[in-house]
């Protein structure tokens, strides 16, 4: 596996207890792959993608395993950590205004990027920059590398961004939400043109998102995320066609389709718990319509463990193989009354 | 750009016409008494007070005093002092060396300590450096000015001198162009008098500002790219954390310039604010006037320094 990420634990000492954003993470990607990682707002995606930079600040606690190739993240000095950011890994942002400095061109910003890992000359680094930002399809490269980044539309950012991040011809890109902020049309837009260059480049691609519609049209393997934890891990078809985790079953069920008529979307009720301190047992379970199926009160007092159902699927649930297709099959929502607060 | 610095210029302009007006109607509302009275001396006859009168100008109606103060504003000259017929511009150009030298050595000192305080207090947040920094900088920004110097005096001067080591002067000024190190001597501890609040101010400022660019997301981009250390935080944090320092130091430095009136007292210094003290215990329109707009001027220009550099700096308000 080119890409692997064991155990890996970000936890942040606060006040109010320890907030533990990741919490035992496990997943690897092949090259030329695309993972999805999917959660809600505070289910630890980013936090996991910084960690594997290696971009918390001295206040996060990590442990666990990152290798890229042969480089280890985590426990790395700075120097290390400098030589593989940007260079044999790197990031694209949600936001590519704010992720882009106001002040500098640019073209000076990937020059800089490249400059940074590439002993080349200025202007070996300006044509570079010059090939990169014509095969993310900007139109008038000259003007483009002259450009600041409040000249530029979303759309034509993003794709600097993304030129930036492959300037290097990095081995693995992180990109988190890259299609959040953008117009619907220019998300597809953004989507294949990462799908061409990870041909192009054969880049293992993690791909952060809460979207559904992302996962299913570039994702390879998908890990659902709740609460800082793996709480299901497939392919892409696992985990549409053959979703295991209660959780997982809510995000699809929430997902509008043309294809069925439904009165109403279904939402999972409740919000996800806070992280601070959590307490013992599975993290859904007060939002999970099958904890009471499940006997001896198991999902209150004992976190699941990752469990292989199939080759290559685990989940993290109590539920066994009967009680999860008699579930499936009765697809029971708890009420508002019964979800704690 | 050549229309943002048009219409800054404008702005100023207008606003100096506007500390004109005040300042006329002020005096006039103001003054208790007649203004010829007391310039003519306590035993005048009505003769010769009316010719006060009048050789001030004072006879003649508010409206015409002002048009005519104006008019000779267009040509540079503001007047004479009602107190002893000198030139208004030419007593202040001769008062300008201290306050200048005044304001621009304790603009630098306190930069020259805040920014890396407010640099370093900011990379280590919340660690005990930081707090004993916070602290520090808090204590300078209540300390006004004539405690300050007042305790500099006693201390550094007074209890230094007495026990034999006289390092500063009791005061007065030296032009640098006659003895630079006269100068410096002399300079050291007004300086420190405005320094220490200021100091103080510009730390919290630059540390909060700093802080805050730290978070943003080319911070961490800048990072994401492998970049060292030093290069992120100073090619990449600094510059637009400056911002709102440069903003304070525009409205500060002009403030100076148009005079201190505590500092330069305590050092005796005979700036541009011991000249406007004078002329207002004095009654004297002219140099009030001189004085204020002097003050108004740099406050005026030294903004129009800042807008301008800014835009240099920041391709957004180039453009904007």
């Amino acid at each position: 596996m080119f890409v692997s990420v064991r155990d890996l634990k970000v936890h942040f000492p606060a006040e109010e207890g320890l907030v533990r954003a990741v919490d035992g993470l496990s997943f690897s990607i092949e090259r030329g792959k695309t993972l999805a990682i999917v959660g809600e707002s505070g289910s630890g995606k980013t936090a996991a993608s910084l960690a594997m930079l290696g971009l918390h600040g001295k206040a996060a606690r990590i442990s666990g395993e990152i290798a890229i190739g042969d480089a280890q993240v985590v426990g790395a000095s700075e120097s290390t950590l400098r030589r593989l950011r940007g260079n044999r890994m790197a990031m694209i942002f949600q936001d590519p205004l704010t992720a882009m400095h106001p002040y500098h061109k640019v073209g000076e910003q990937i020059v800089e990027a490249y400059r940074t890992h590439r002993s080349v000359t200025r202007k070996a680094a300006r044509q570079r920059t010059l090939d990169m930002l014509a095969r993310v399809g900007m139109a008038d490269t000259q003007r483009a590398f002259d450009s600041y980044p409040h000249q530029l539309s979303g759309g034509q950012r993003q794709r600097v961004m993304i030129a930036m991040a492959l300037c290097c011809d990095p081995e693995l890109l992180i990109a988190d939400e890259p299609t959040t902020a953008l117009d619907v049309t220019v998300q597809a837009q953004i989507l294949d043109l990462l799908k061409d260059l990870q041909r192009e480049f054969g880049s293992a691609i993690i791909m952060i998102t809460h979207d559904l519609g992302v996962v299913a049209e570039v994702a390879d393997e998908v890990v659902v995320m709740y609460a800082g934890r793996a709480v299901e891990t497939g392919t892409v078809r696992d985990v549409f066609y053959r979703p295991s985790h209660p959780y997982t079953w809510g995000l699809l069920e929430s997902i509008p389709r043309l294809d069925h008529q439904r009165d109403r979307l279904t939402a999972i009720p409740g919000s996800p718990p806070s992280l601070a301190g959590l307490a013992e047992g599975c993290a859904f379970r007060k939002r999970c319509g099958h904890a009471a199926s499940v006997p001896d009160g198991l999902c209150a007092s004992q976190a699941p463990l990752p469990t292989d159902i199939a080759a290559g699927h685990s989940i993290r649930c109590h539920l066994t193989d009967t009680g999860r297709a008699a579930a499936r099959s009765n697809p029971r929502q708890p009420s508002a009354s019964e979800v704690q607060p | 750009m050549l229309r943002f610095l048009l219409r800054r210029l404008l702005f100023g302009l207008l606003t100096l016409w506007l500390i004109t007006l005040a300042v006329f109607i002020l005096f006039f509302l103001a003054t208790p008494g007649d203004p010829a009275l007391n310039f003519a001396g306590e035993f005048a006859t009505a003769d010769q007070v009316a010719m006060v009168r009048a050789r001030l100008g004072l006879d003649q109606p508010v409206y015409v005093q002002y048009l005519r103060y104006m008019w000779a504003l267009l040509h540079f000259d503001l007047g004479m002092s009602f107190v002893n017929q000198e030139e208004v511009l030419a007593t202040i150009v001769r008062r300008m060396p201290a306050t200048i030298s005044l304001a621009l050595g304790s603009v630098a000192v306190w930069l020259m300590i805040a920014i890396p305080a407010g640099i370093f207090s900011a990379r280590r947040s919340g660690q005990a450096a930081d707090r004993l920094i916070t602290i520090a900088a808090l204590a300078g920004m209540s300390f006004p000015t004539f405690v300050v110097g007042t305790l500099l005096f006693y201390v550094l001067f007074f209890q230094l001198t007495n026990a034999g080591f006289p390092l500063f002067p009791l005061g007065g000024f030296v032009p640098i162009t006659r003895d630079p190190l006269e100068w410096l001597r002399h300079m050291i501890l007004p300086w420190a008098t405005l320094a220490v609040v200021g100091t103080g101010t510009y730390t919290r400022i630059a540390r909060g500002s700093m802080l805050e660019t730290l978070n943003q997301d080319y911070v961490r981009t800048a990072r994401a790219k492998g970049l060292g250390e030093q290069r992120v935080m100073y090619k990449h944090a600094l510059p637009p954390a400056m911002t709102p320092v440069m903003t304070l130091v525009g409205l500060d430095l002009g403030g100076l310039l148009g005079g201190t009136i505590i500092t330069e007292r305590i050092w005796g210094l005979n700036g541009v604010g011991s000249l406007a003290v004078q002329a207002v215990e004095s009654g004297d329109l002219p140099v009030i006037m001189g004085t204020v707009l002097i003050a108004a001027f740099f406050v005026v220009v030294a903004n129009l320094c800042v807008d301008i550099l800014q835009a240099v700096r920041d391709p957004r308000v180039r453009l904007g």
